[in-house]
């Protein structure tokens, strides 16, 4: 068994929107020269010039290419997995949700620095908080599959405050040192931003926020709508190829289907098969492994144990 | 190899020399300095260009011309070698001490670190070591008791530890009352151990085994147990096929394991796994390779019921001749492994009782079975039959030794024996009575129960008693959930 995540988006269509959404607005907005409407500082943006509208577009895009590169990994690593434990509907509310409170909290850090501190915090572009609200969620949803144990006992002769001298690693670490890697990308404003997302991702999965993800439930048929017509598309099109047999490769492949179904009475009968069962027959031409223990040779094992 | 030595150590001394030459230049001979360079040049044809070597005949020649210097000259170059050689010794020490100065600060803000995070951390390892699997499984299952409105005692503390609500079940008095009001609404018998046990017991048994991994945090686990996994229907079709069910939640590290190595990207899941055998074609016919578990079916996401059955049926119809092949040939070997040992532990019997009369080794025997006969029939006909008021029942669960579950409720004033003795009478032996017959205790009888029953959570044996009541016991009362263990 592994604790890596399937590889792919397969029915995963949240975290490819944002994959894509990730890389895709910052090309967007640097080929059309919209840099500069993504800074924020409340002064002069708010205070002279009262542009409230970079609060709404400031977590739409990263500005630098490490925070991209950051992001995509994050989301493509560590973060698509839990579009699998919440649900895909689920997962698109809370970020609707977590951009709205960190939007609002934004404003209040802004103005409340400005205002009380009298320090023109200059707030960073990019879903900072709606990452790091993910980052609690990663933490309580995804379970830890094995723990690394340092022991630095015989190497350390200054203790300062004990005899054990062991720290534990387990197999987020690579996670945990992206997030790190973003917290300080820009120092101290992206440290305020994370910490805000992390708080609100702590409010928002103890039900502490007045909204909750069943406050949008008028979007479910929205969103059904919209899923719905994206897989019919594909089993259409792969039907109207295999019953027309338009091709001499798909008749082909027919009849080899028959011929080893005859002799192999284990393989999978395609003749009969549903559209319906098209998704597990996928499983075998993947080339996944259908035995509960597939065998791994020491290599993996060792790979499995120390690089996931 | 001597001449490579001495090619070093010529490059080595006219490193020196080059080092040296414009020093001296500089302080004696200004103008000295050129001729000889651009004499050299023009002797062996090297241009002149930085990082170029002097080869020994030009050492020679700077060799012979400082023999032709004063002894001043060669006192002042002599100073300037160690000037340069305290100079080169400084540079190593000025840079090697703040670097070793800094290695040392960096070690110790380390360890400082590292003892802080181990004295907030202290306990991180040990919980997740905790974890036991078939403890997890049990978690789940009364979770699912919880959510599909089955009640149970037994919660779990923050370290996912076990613990049954012995308050309540003590006192009785918002548990009795509920309880029996709440029907026991069907669900698939979940098994309460690890999944490598799970998949253990199926290869060993060859039987169906179903997988179900689901997220609490997810909106379509909850639609798809009401739909799906506690429908008659569905529930009947792993009845009647045998089907062995483990289910878990993606939070632990087990399912979620599963989840990635059969490539599951959405929940909840179904999985079918039984034991398949790949036959491929060769040139000598058909080759079987061994049998092997294999996932054959698998559902995920929210399915209704009809399309859930349809695929399980699908499945189960394509891969069950195969299994039943395979658990015939499995039983036929065993039965001839079995069959020789049975006639080898007969004959050793034949052996030890070699010394004893047949007669009385069959009178014995059959005096014996006679009396126990007559015993379980007498204890049969006095058991306490089972109570229905409200508030004077305990509700026992107990799993039986062939993995089926029965359920009894018994009057909370009966001592533990008569639990005991309902086990033995009614589970292990099926013995039949006649109601209107009058039953006499056997005599110069003793009988001794060969079985244990045991509470599942925290394991613990119950004792038989004669004066302890099941009210008395807190695993009994108002619920009990045991297991029936045959002594070795």
């Amino acid at each position: 068994m592994t604790s890596a995540l399937p590889p792919g988006f397969k029915q995963l269509p949240i975290a490819v929107w944002s994959s894509v959404a990730v890389i895709a607005t910052p090309l967007c907005v640097s080929i059309l020269n919209g840099k500069p409407y993504f800074m924020l500082a409340y002064d002069p943006f708010i205070s002279k010039w009262s542009q409230y509208w970079r609060f709404l577009i400031i977590q739409l895009q990263f500005q630098n290419q490490s925070e991209i590169a950051l992001a995509c990994v994050l989301i493509m690593m560590k973060l698509k997995g839990l579009e699998r434990v919440l649900g895909s509907l689920k997962i698109f509310k809370i970020i609707i949700l977590l951009y709205i409170y960190n939007l609002i909290a934004i404003f209040l850090i802004s103005f409340t620095f400005y205002k009380v501190f009298e320090w023109d915090l200059f707030i960073p572009s990019g879903p900072f908080g709606i990452l790091f609200g993910f980052y609690f969620a990663y933490n309580k949803f995804i379970p830890n599959i094995y723990v690394a144990r340092l022991d630095f006992s015989n190497f350390a002769n200054f203790r300062p405050f004990g005899e054990t001298m062991c720290v534990d690693i387990n197999d987020k670490f690579l996670g945990y040192l992206g997030f790190l890697l973003l917290l300080i990308d820009e120092g101290i404003p992206s440290f305020i931003l994370c910490s805000i997302g992390y708080f609100m991702g702590y409010l928002y999965f103890h039900e502490l926020l007045p909204f909750t993800d069943s406050s949008l439930n008028f979007i479910d048929p929205l969103y059904h709508k919209l899923t719905k017509e994206q897989t019919s598309i594909p089993i259409v099109n792969s039907s109207n190829v295999t019953n027309n047999g338009s091709s001499l490769s798909t008749g082909a492949r027919d009849a080899n289907t028959n011929t080893n179904a005859r002799s192999n009475p284990n393989q999978p009968i395609t003749g009969d098969v549903d559209e319906e069962y098209e998704e597990d027959d996928d499983y075998d031409r993947e080339g996944g492994s259908r035995e509960d223990t597939p065998a791994r040779t020491l290599g993996q094992q060792v790979f499995d144990t120390f690089n996931r | 190899m001597s001449g490579e030595l001495n090619r070093l150590n010529s490059t080595f001394n006219s490193f020196f020399n080059v080092i040296r030459i414009p020093n001296t230049g500089n302080a004696t001979h200004d103008e000295e300095t050129p001729i000889i360079n651009e004499s050299t040049n023009n002797n062996n044809n090297i241009p002149e260009m930085p990082g170029a070597f002097t080869f020994p005949n030009e050492v020679n020649n700077d060799i012979n011309n400082n023999q032709n210097s004063t002894p001043i000259s060669n006192y002042v170059s002599k100073f300037f070698d160690r000037l340069i050689t305290i100079f080169i010794v400084s540079l190593f020490l000025i840079v090697f001490i703040p670097v070793y100065v800094f290695y040392r600060i960096v070690l110790y803000v380390f360890f400082i670190l590292l003892s802080i995070l181990v004295k907030f951390n202290r306990h991180g390892y040990k919980k997740i070591n905790n974890k036991h699997p078939a403890n997890t499984a049990r978690k789940f299952i009364m979770k699912f008791d919880e959510r599909i409105g089955n009640k149970s005692n037994v919660y779990s503390n923050d370290n996912g530890d076990m613990i049954r609500d012995d308050i309540n079940a003590n006192s009785g008095l918002s548990t009795l009352g509920s309880e029996n009001e709440i029907q026991e609404i069907g669900r698939p018998d979940f098994l309460e151990c690890a999944y490598s046990h799970a998949l253990f017991i199926v290869k060993k048994e060859i039987k169906w085994l179903l997988v179900y991994i689901e997220s609490d945090q997810n909106n379509d686990a909850i639609n798809f147990t009401n739909d799906v996994l506690t429908n008659k229907e569905f529930l009947t079709f792993i009845k009647d096929r045998n089907i062995l069910v483990w289910g878990n939640d993606i939070s632990e590290s087990e399912a979620y394991q599963i989840c990635n190595q059969f490539k599951i990207t959405k929940l909840p899941f179904l999985g079918l796994f039984c034991l398949t055998v790949n036959q491929t074609p060769t040139t000598s016919g058909m080759r079987a390779s061994l049998p092997s578990l294999s996932l054959v079916m698998k559902i995920q996401g929210y399915k209704t019921l009809d399309y859930t059955l349809k695929k399980f049926n699908r499945a189960f119809n394509k891969y069950n001749p195969a299994l039943v092949q395979l658990r015939q040939h499995y039983t036929n070997s065993e039965g001839e492994l079995s069959s020789s040992d049975s006639i080898q532990r007969a004959y050793r019997q034949f052996r030890q009782n070699l010394n004893t009369p047949p007669v009385i080794r069959s009178l014995e025997r059959n005096n014996n079975e006679r009396a126990k006969l007559q015993w379980l029939k007498w204890r049969k006909s006095r058991l306490i039959p089972e109570n229905n008021i409200d508030g004077e029942f305990a509700r026992i669960a107990i799993r039986c030794v062939d993995g089926t579950r029965k359920q009894y409720k018994l009057d909370k004033h009966s001592s533990i024996e008569e639990l005991y003795a309902l086990v033995e009478c009614t589970i292990l032996n099926n013995i039949e009575v006649d109601e209107h017959e009058q039953y006499q205790e056997p005599e110069n009888y003793s009988h001794t129960y060969t079985f244990d029953l045991i509470n599942v959570l925290p394991r613990v044996v119950i004792p038989i008693s004669y004066q302890e009541s099941i009210e008395e016991n807190e695993y009994l009362y108002p619920s009990g959930n045991l297991v029936i263990s045959i002594r070795e």
